[in-house]
């Protein structure tokens, strides 16, 4: 189903649906937060929309600290909350974590709960390549709504029930499929998929893992987490007991394979020591690893990483050197 | 080409060929017009991949960690220069394992001042003088130096480095006349609203990457405090209690050390304007003490020296002079 939206009809639909739901929009260039009339729709916000999901502080069990005290499973987020403004390839990082992820209780919830409303780019930025990656930003693949700005409309695509509802709120009118499906069509003329990707799937896994430019590659980077938490496939995290007084909470925190501390098990031995293997595990998981186990890379090239990269590390000189080893 | 590249590739040929180095770090150009890359060069043909950058905005002496055993030689304008100062006087570094090639700096630009000039900016043409011409999916640009520079190079006290085995020709900028402009700025206000600067611009936006910590070359513990888990000194979420334990000690731990390169800045992705917090920290080393730091690789520490005559009340030499008893 298709629909047309017009341009100044976008904010009186937000408010539509702020007054029914919670409602979550990219408010600055920095990342989404509760709408209150900020709107930022120039570009893919820093934080991606992975920090729904995964949020940076989720609380898994409440318990007495003292001996013999049972803990609590906390009951998880329940709200009901609709998150416009989300990029394609923000969804379709949602759906690649959710490989991993489905069986999670607490993932679970925080999906259910939560509609998104996609918005495709009006122009690819600066570092962006998420059809190089195989993403087909049309699709709506992850998305309740996908919206696509043309001229003095959106045009809008109906993925599930639950996004026909939240349209039933606007002023939008049936139409606009030839127009949607020619922008489809020429985009995917025009932004092919990386043939880097077929090589890295036939690919030896030692080969790669062995090659000598790690090294040379791995110098410049500084093992910190910025690539991994702006990425919106990066899922790894760690488990915290936060205990004050006699009261502690089990939490879950996004946690960076570049850090040294991710490795190092309770005996001392950290398997991933020097600064270069974590820098090669975090390319072998992406684009290797994963690609191996379930068919497709652990990236939807929307280059957050390559734009804030501190050290300007970019992806491509990996997954090129990867791919032609 | 900029002159200041022919000289500085000139002098690494040089430097490699005498073996007064095994390898030199320096910057190469990046992948994006207003982006450069921290690089090694470890052969005399590999000199050609090196740049004297207008966006060199990462301290190299950074990578030092990752090259122990080698002799290596720095492309060092003046912070570069003074970071090592540090490692010697810390000692880090050996003196005389590093080369350090110095360069007068006519002050790095801000990738950040540059990037927002246009939608897509397509090329950067630096005279490292005057101006800059930008080109930009727009059109053309050419924009005063001095309103892209970074702002720690606007604040810089010794753009010539002050130690160095070797120093190429060149035009420095001057030494800023007005380093704590900013620092006063927030000074002026009130404690609470110096507090809810300190929260809104520094703690919120934190995402606890440790970027700005990585890309210090003086943050070089082997375990840091907020790694520490035996006992564990901090919680590890966004709290922002957490956030403003961590802030607050990295800045104090650079006290009468931070020499200012403006690299943990230049790091963060979220854009905190963390320099504010350590040249605060400058400000007070240089009241308090007349101390500027990395300057004399011989000269000793702020914070681990002490005289005698010093007036604290637990200098108790004196007092113990005056009984006899020493």
């Amino acid at each position: 189903m298709y629909y047309i939206l017009k341009r100044e009809d976008l904010r009186p639909w937000l408010e539509a649906i702020n007054r029914e739901y919670t409602l979550f929009v990219p408010r600055t260039r920095d990342g989404f937060g509760p709408y209150e009339g900020e709107l930022y729709l120039e570009g893919k916000t820093r934080l991606s929309a992975k920090e729904f999901f995964l949020p940076w502080r989720e609380p898994l069990l409440v318990y007495e600290a003292r001996p013999g005290a049972l803990p609590k499973v906390v009951e998880g987020p329940v709200e009901k909350r609709v998150v416009f403004g989300v990029r394609p390839c923000d969804a379709r990082g949602v759906i690649l974590i959710e490989k991993v992820f489905s069986p999670d209780p607490f993932w679970q919830k925080r999906r259910e709960a939560t509609s998104l409303i996609g918005l495709v780019c009006e122009e690819p930025g600066t570092e962006c390549f998420c059809w190089a990656m195989g993403v087909n930003p049309f699709s709506g693949e992850g998305l309740d709504l996908v919206l696509v700005p043309h001229e003095e409309v959106y045009l809008v695509k109906v993925i599930t029930e639950a996004g026909k509802k939240l349209l039933s709120l606007s002023r939008a009118e049936e139409g606009g499929e030839e127009a949607f499906l020619s922008r489809e069509k020429e985009f995917k003329a025009k932004f092919p998929v990386s043939p880097a990707l077929e090589k890295l799937r036939e690919k030896d896994l030692m080969t790669i893992y062995e090659a000598p430019f790690w090294e040379e590659l791995a110098l410049p980077c500084l093992n910190c987490g910025a690539c991994t938490f702006l990425c919106p496939t990066c899922y790894c995290f760690d488990v915290q007991d936060e205990v004050v007084g006699s009261e502690g909470v089990r939490v879950r925190l996004p946690e960076a394979c570049m850090f040294e501390l991710y490795s190092r098990h309770a005996s001392g031995h950290n398997p991933r020591r020097s600064p270069m293997a974590r820098f090669r595990n975090r390319f072998m998981h992406k684009f290797k690893y994963f690609l191996d186990e379930y068919g497709e890379p652990l990236c939807v090239g929307c280059g957050r990483c390559n734009e804030e990269c501190p050290a300007n590390i970019n992806l491509w000189d990996i997954v090129r050197a990867m791919s032609e080893v | 080409m900029s002159t200041l590249t022919e000289k500085i590739r000139e002098a690494v040929q040089k430097v490699l060929a005498e073996g007064l180095a095994e390898v030199v770090l320096g910057y190469t150009q990046g992948s994006l017009p207003y982006r450069n890359r921290v690089t090694a060069v470890n052969t005399p043909e590999e000199t050609s991949k090196l740049i004297w950058p207008s966006f060199g905005v990462l301290n190299p002496a950074n990578v030092l960690h990752k090259l122990k055993g080698k002799k290596v030689a720095l492309i060092s304008p003046g912070c570069v220069s003074r970071a090592v100062v540090v490692l010697c006087q810390e000692g880090q570094v050996k003196r005389d394992e590093v080369y350090l090639l110095g360069v007068p700096c006519p002050g790095m630009l801000d990738p950040s001042k540059v990037r927002d000039l246009g939608k897509k900016i397509l090329r950067v043409e630096d005279d490292f003088k005057e101006k800059v011409l930008v080109v930009t999916s727009e059109g053309e640009k050419i924009v005063a130096r001095e309103e892209l520079l970074r702002q720690n190079c606007l604040e810089c006290r010794h753009p010539t480095p002050p130690v160095y085995d070797e120093l190429l020709e060149g035009e420095a900028r001057k030494p800023s006349p007005s380093p704590y402009q900013k620092v006063e700025e927030i000074e002026a206000r009130e404690v609470s609203a110096r507090w809810q600067w300190f929260q809104e611009a520094v703690v919120s936006r934190c995402i606890r990457c440790y970027a700005c910590r990585n890309a210090c070359p003086l943050c070089y513990c082997p375990t840091c405090f907020v790694d520490d888990s035996r006992p564990q000194w901090v919680g590890k979420t966004r709290d922002p209690v957490d956030t403003a334990l961590y802030h607050l000690v990295r800045a104090y731990h650079l006290a009468g050390r931070c020499v200012d390169c403006g690299s943990c800045e230049a790091a963060c992705p979220m854009d905190i304007p963390l320099r504010l917090l350590t040249k605060k920290l400058e400000k007070e080393a240089l009241s308090a003490f007349s101390f500027e730091s990395g300057l004399d690789p011989e000269a000793p520490l702020l914070l681990t020296t002490f005289r005698e005559e010093d007036p604290e009340d637990f200098m108790i030499t004196q007092e113990l002079k005056a009984l006899g008893k020493i």
